[in-house]
């Protein structure tokens, strides 16, 4: 049952067939996130999560969609270089990518555009997490990472980072210094507090900023989410 | 395991899983019942009454009775249950009487064929106290005298007996001037069984159980379910967002 929740991971990103209550809930988040960071310039967020299977790529994904439809440019980078989950949940190809970015293979300031991608969404960019290198948490300490980042936020409001989870490798925790804060992915009923403190303490070792939690897959009580087929049926569901 | 626990996500678990609580009840009671049915043997209690009063017979009436007299009673009364408590005597006195009974009986005296029940008991004295209690009500000074048998019959008179050897041989013992007037025993229609005493138990312990069970898991489930475990656990993160679990939500018609 949890491989066939995997494999429909692309059903799950945000689209027209997607229920208006959970096109909602991102928009909502999106407004939270853009209340909460009122910094000039470009924000830079890592996605994250305690554990796998959480719902991080699809979550940054989706709040990278409900971003770009409200007019900023997004950029999203799948930095999961061991299990590179964006290109396919986005149904793009995932050619040349981060790995060759920071290996060197593509220079960044040069033939940055190779590894850009579009995407069926306006103002919404990706690149892909590239070939599987040896050594993902390596590429990601290395300097080039500073080169890339100061590249890419002139270009774009937002760079939404998908990354492993925190308490299983250290690579989310690599790019405390380029970015703005961190975002970890809460899988309602399955991921644990303990965990979540932990996450948390790593974070706050490394001097990271907390900006805030995401809650997925959260099960509505009976009749919870009733109001909004009212909403749905009206206009307020055209924007 | 979650070391703190608030009192109204106690309240809110227990309700959440009320129909555990229940079922385990429910199933309890029903056990508790069924067990105390096949292992309880019905007895049957039998009364008597002892009217204690340190009436003189020179008064005329009971208006004229003297506060004296009636603190009187009640030391005598209370002297009784001692005694009923702690005097062999009287249940040795009850034994000759039952076993009168009994020869009587058995001698095929016409009169004393209606005790025929006894010929099958072999009573102690031992048997006889065990089988007697007291209750006294010291504002009418009157005790009453308790009989617990199997056999209802056997209650009724063991009860009459121990009652009557009280009235004619604690005057005696306590050299009292008190009269003592009999209420006869009661023939017990009905058992003084503790089979809904245990139902009930069963059905308690069953609550307690679910209840305990329901606490347990909730102490060792650490798992965040809701916005309102995420503000508890980690009140100084905001929580930016609630996604839907989409199969709660529906398709989009």
């Amino acid at each position: 049952m949890f491989q066939k929740k995997r494999n429909n991971r692309s059903q799950n990103v945000l689209s027209a067939e997607t229920p208006f209550a959970v096109r909602e809930a991102y928009k909502s988040a999106r407004t939270s996130l853009i209340f909460t960071n009122t910094e000039d310039g470009c924000n830079t967020i890592v996605f994250t999560s305690s554990a796998p299977g959480e719902g991080k790529t699809v979550t940054c994904i989706n709040m990278a969609i409900s971003l770009a439809e409200s007019g900023k440019k997004v950029l999203v980078i799948d930095s999961d270089m061991r299990k590179p989950q964006v290109a396919p949940s986005l149904r793009i190809p995932n050619t040349s990518g981060l790995s060759e970015l920071l290996s060197g293979v593509v220079d960044i300031e040069e033939n940055l555009e190779e590894c850009l991608g579009k995407t069926e969404y306006e103002n919404l960019e990706v690149i892909t997490a590239g070939a599987i290198p040896p050594n993902p948490a390596e590429l990601i300490a290395c300097k080039r990472v500073e080169k890339l980042f100061e590249v890419l936020k002139p270009n774009y409001d937002y760079i939404l980072i998908d990354t492993p989870p925190c308490l299983v490798v250290t690579d989310a925790l690599l790019y405390k210094d380029y970015i703005t804060g961190y975002i970890a992915v809460i899988r309602a009923g399955a991921t644990r507090a303990d965990s979540t403190a932990k996450l948390l303490e790593r974070i706050k070792q490394i001097g990271g900023r907390m900006i805030g939690f995401i809650l997925n897959d959260r099960i509505g009580k009976t009749g919870e989410y009733k109001h909004y087929s009212r909403y749905e049926k009206s206009n307020y569901s055209n924007d | 395991m979650i070391k703190e626990i608030s009192l109204l996500r106690l309240i809110k678990a227990i309700f959440a899983k009320i129909w555990l609580v229940i079922i385990c009840a429910a199933v309890c009671g029903v056990g508790a019942n069924i067990y105390s049915n096949a292992t309880t043997v019905p007895t049957y209690t039998s009364e008597a009454l002892l009217f204690v009063s340190n009436y003189d017979k020179g008064q005329s009436s009971q208006s004229q009775m003297s506060a004296a007299s009636m603190e009187a009673s009640e030391h005598v009364l209370y002297r009784y249950v001692v005694l009923v408590d702690k005097a062999d005597i009287i249940y040795e006195m009850a034994l000759e009487k039952i076993e009168e009974l009994q020869d009587l009986c058995a001698s095929g005296d016409p009169e004393y064929a209606q005790y025929k029940f006894l010929e099958d008991y072999k009573f102690t004295a031992g048997q006889l106290k065990s089988m007697i209690s007291v209750g006294q009500n010291l504002e009418t000074e009157i005790l009453s005298v308790f009989a617990t048998a199997k056999d209802p019959k056997v209650a009724q008179i063991v009860a009459h007996t121990v009652t009557t050897v009280l009235q004619t041989e604690i005057p005696r013992l306590l050299n009292a001037s008190s009269n003592v007037y009999i209420n006869p025993a009661t023939l017990p229609r009905a058992s003084a069984s503790p089979v809904m005493t245990h139902t009930m138990l069963g059905v308690f312990v069953g609550i307690i159980a679910a209840c305990a069970f329901i606490i347990i898991k909730l102490l060792f489930d650490a798992k965040l379910r809701n916005e309102d475990d995420l503000a508890e656990f980690f009140p100084d993160v905001p929580v930016l967002g609630v996604i839907p679990e989409i199969s709660s939500v529906g398709k989009k018609n």
